[in-house]
């Protein structure tokens, strides 16, 4: 069986809903990368969108719009990846139960502090009584949800699955990491990848993606999404690298691009540069991170980025490419690593 | 697919023979609250584990010096005990995953350390802790001790996150990407879900009393509850016995409120006629149902309903086991896996206590007493939670 990526929608730091444009002009962020809010009265009724957190709302619009461009009305299934979840709301209640002495607490924010709450809301909006899944295993939360989409296709569950992954950035989880010294301070988004030094710069966003057996007009078609756990092993990740190609019948010279995570942390994108000088030396490759930033689900970002190259056939500007591609670019792999945690997605054109 | 293992620590029992004993003696696991520190100490009500975090520590055999949440420690302790029971220390290593679930996950002590992450300031060893708030931390860390590195992952969707992962284990070894798996999941007790709740209004003041007219709401607790799946053929490796089936399993949505349950109890009877279907059972086959019947107005009118359309006026024996050790929410599906599994192998329908009299709504009375000697060869299992996400899953004789 053959699996399609029919729409997208895409709720980011980056100008991404409107899919007539791509990629054009490239947004800049102090500190921290901020998701451009798309106009949510569409999709949500001005009294519901005043009691949605930032996330909800993120994540309705972008399944919406992704519904839309994929003309599915109602998918057969939803499952969607977060990595922490309804940040906003979660800390609102935690900090009026700690503010307030566990007095005078109204419920909104606790109902929706739930991690499933997006894909609930979603199946709600949608009257939708089918599959909703949702995965919130840290950075594999995205690729845990892509997995079980698949599944739900080969197993004929679904002819069409709705998959998103969506993580929102708070000014608390920015200021609490902060001193951990994850971040880089001080510099705009567009200085990321610039300096090799400690740290990154955080980010967010909500992709989602229509998946079908049967393609119509699709943007690309997915070969593998791989995962590996709790190791610093090559042999392992080679050993991995190797199971996906020969399942997907490619020699690694077939993979025209590989779209990298590397974020600007030092330690971390050694590991970038070894899996790319080891395993791919032939292909291309570009980072992605500088368009949205470090957070769980930011593969899901990837693959939108990989979705619209392979669809669009051209490569914007803002690509920070290697090199230029001999040739068009037909197959592109996705790594993303974490703490030993690695994902790999590949995805070809149709 | 079938079951080989279970493991669980909730209110009434540190594992599955206390359990069990404590099941079979009517003992349930409600009193007031001995290991938070809460304003509603001695006013709500709930079911602990009866065991401080230095004992949980200690029972897990972890490092005392190392940052660990009371998530992970009794996630630890059940999921090893399902691991050991169904002697898969003892077989040859094949393609093994951990799917795990939980509903707040390590949120207990982030809701202690708040005040101090927030003060940018106050800079220590509490740090440490940072990194175990999120909900992969308890699964990462139990899969790490079992030594399970094929595949993991974990879900979250409210009280019926358990249930969706003995869903996703299941349906994984159908599809040969596993030969076998842990799957259940883990909640602990927080402050902040039993504010959460109680600004719901649906926490009892007494005993919950699930399905009795006079019902106010649900007690909350805390456990863990883990089944060992495996492929028929990675059974049969050494000997081991087979304690029953994983035989059928749906998930839907009820789409009506983010958290009140639909008066038609649609995604709750979607969920168990689907479940049956891939079961290849009728309605008539099903001898007993562990219902998800929390005690709050609400579930169990909505789950009642559903079960009166699906059954009609043959409703089988049912029972909520949520009077024993209140409703443990990402963990109640892997939980009451085990005492469905648990009712089969001992022929045992535990009773649901507290009971009286019957709602006025519908015609629905549970089994009010230990029942032994019933040949029951499917159980229906169900768990419902907020976002509308309804979950049954049938467990069969083998």
């Amino acid at each position: 069986m053959q699996i399609y990526i029919n729409g997208l929608g895409n709720v980011s730091p980056q100008n991404t809903l409107d899919n007539s444009s791509f990629l054009e002009e490239i947004a800049y962020h102090q500190d921290y990368f901020r998701v451009i809010e798309p106009n949510y009265k569409e999709f949500i009724s001005p009294a519901a969108a005043r009691r949605m957190g930032k996330v909800i709302k993120m994540g309705v619009a972008a399944a919406n719009y992704c519904l839309r461009d994929a003309k599915v009305e109602k998918p057969d299934a939803i499952v969607t990846g977060t990595g922490m979840g309804c940040l906003e709301d979660t800390e609102n209640f935690l900090c009026s139960i700690l503010n307030n002495k566990e007095q005078f607490l109204t419920p909104t924010s606790f109902i929706q502090s739930t991690h499933n709450t997006v894909g609930a809301q979603i199946a709600l909006l949608l009257n939708c009584n089918n599959y909703n899944f949702t995965y919130v295993h840290r950075d594999l939360s995205f690729e845990s949800a892509f997995v079980d989409s698949i599944l739900l296709l080969k197993e004929g569950e679904a002819s069409n699955v709705l998959l998103g992954g969506i993580d929102e950035l708070t000014p608390n989880h920015y200021a609490i990491h902060s001193k951990k010294r994850l971040w880089k301070k001080g510099i705009s988004t567009s200085e990321i990848l610039g300096q090799t030094s400690d740290g990154t710069m955080p980010g967010e966003g909500a992709a989602f993606f229509s998946l079908s057996s049967a393609p119509v007009d699709p943007y690309a078609r997915v070969l593998a999404v791989e995962v590996l756990f709790n190791t610093h092993d090559q042999k392992e990740l080679n050993g991995l690298v190797n199971r996906m190609l020969k399942a997907s019948h490619l020699e690694s010279s077939n993979i025209d691009l590989v779209l990298l995570g590397t974020n600007g942390d030092k330690e971390g994108d050694r590991v970038y540069t070894a899996f790319k000088d080891t395993f791919f030396k032939e292909s291309c490759s570009a980072p992605f991170k500088n368009l949205c930033g470090e957070y769980s689900t930011s593969t899901a970002f990837g693959v939108w980025l990989a979705s619209q190259l392979l669809k669009k056939k051209a490569i914007p500007a803002c690509i920070p490419l290697s090199r230029k591609p001999e040739k068009e670019v037909k197959t592109i792999l996705i790594y993303n690593h974490y703490y030993g945690n690695h994902s790999l997605i590949l995805l070809s054109s149709c | 697919m079938v079951i080989t293992g279970l493991g669980v620590i909730s209110s009434i029992g540190n594992n599955v023979q206390e359990n069990f004993n404590a099941l079979t003696s009517l003992k349930p696991g409600i009193g007031h609250i001995q290991n938070l520190d809460t304003v509603h100490k001695n006013i709500i009500p709930v079911s602990e584990v009866k065991l401080t975090d230095e004992e949980l520590v200690q029972m897990a055999g972890f490092d005392k010096n190392r940052a660990v949440t009371r998530t992970t420690l009794l996630g630890v302790i059940a999921a090893r005990e399902a691991y050991l029971s169904a002697g898969l220390d003892k077989v040859n290593k094949l393609r093994t995953g951990f799917i795990s679930a939980t509903s707040v996950g390590g949120m207990g002590k982030t809701e202690v350390l708040y005040p101090r992450y927030l003060d940018p300031n106050d800079t220590g060893d509490f740090m440490r802790f940072l990194e175990t708030h999120d909900c992969g931390e308890s699964t990462e860390r139990i899969a790490e001790t079992l030594g399970i590195k094929d595949f993991m992952t974990t879900i979250s969707t409210a009280c019926s996150s358990s249930a969706n992962s003995i869903m996703l284990a299941t349906r994984m070894i159908k599809a040969g990407m596993l030969d076998r798996a842990i799957a259940g999941g883990v909640d602990s007790l927080t402050v902040f879900t039993i504010n959460g709740f109680n600004t719901l209004m649906i926490l009892d003041r007494e005993h919950c009393r699930p399905f009795d007219d006079s019902r106010q709401g649900l007690n909350l607790g805390e456990g863990a509850g883990y089944i060992v799946i495996e492929s028929e053929e990675a059974a049969k490796a050494g000997n081991r016995p087979i304690l029953a089936e994983v035989g059928g399993y749906a998930n839907t949505n009820d789409a009506y409120h983010q958290t009140a349950s639909s008066p038609d109890g649609q995604g709750a009877f979607l969920a168990m006629k689907k479940a049956l279907e891939v079961a290849g059972l009728k309605a008539e086959d099903i001898d007993y149902i562990n219902v998800h019947g929390t005690g709050t107005p609400n579930n169990d009118l909505s789950e009642g309903t559903a079960m009166t359309r699906l059954f009609g006026a043959n409703v089988p024996k049912f029972s909520s086991t949520k009077a024993y050790t209140g409703h443990t929410l990402g963990a109640c599906g892997g939980i009451e896996a085990v005492y469905s599994t648990l009712a089969i192998m001992n022929k045992t329908i535990f009773p649901n206590l507290n009971f009286k009299v019957k709602m006025k709504e519908l015609d629905l009375t549970p089994e009010t007493s230990l029942l032994s000697g019933v040949d029951i060869k499917n159980v229906l299992s169900n768990s419902f939670g907020f976002g509308g996400n309804n979950s049954a899953l049938v467990f069969k004789k083998i």
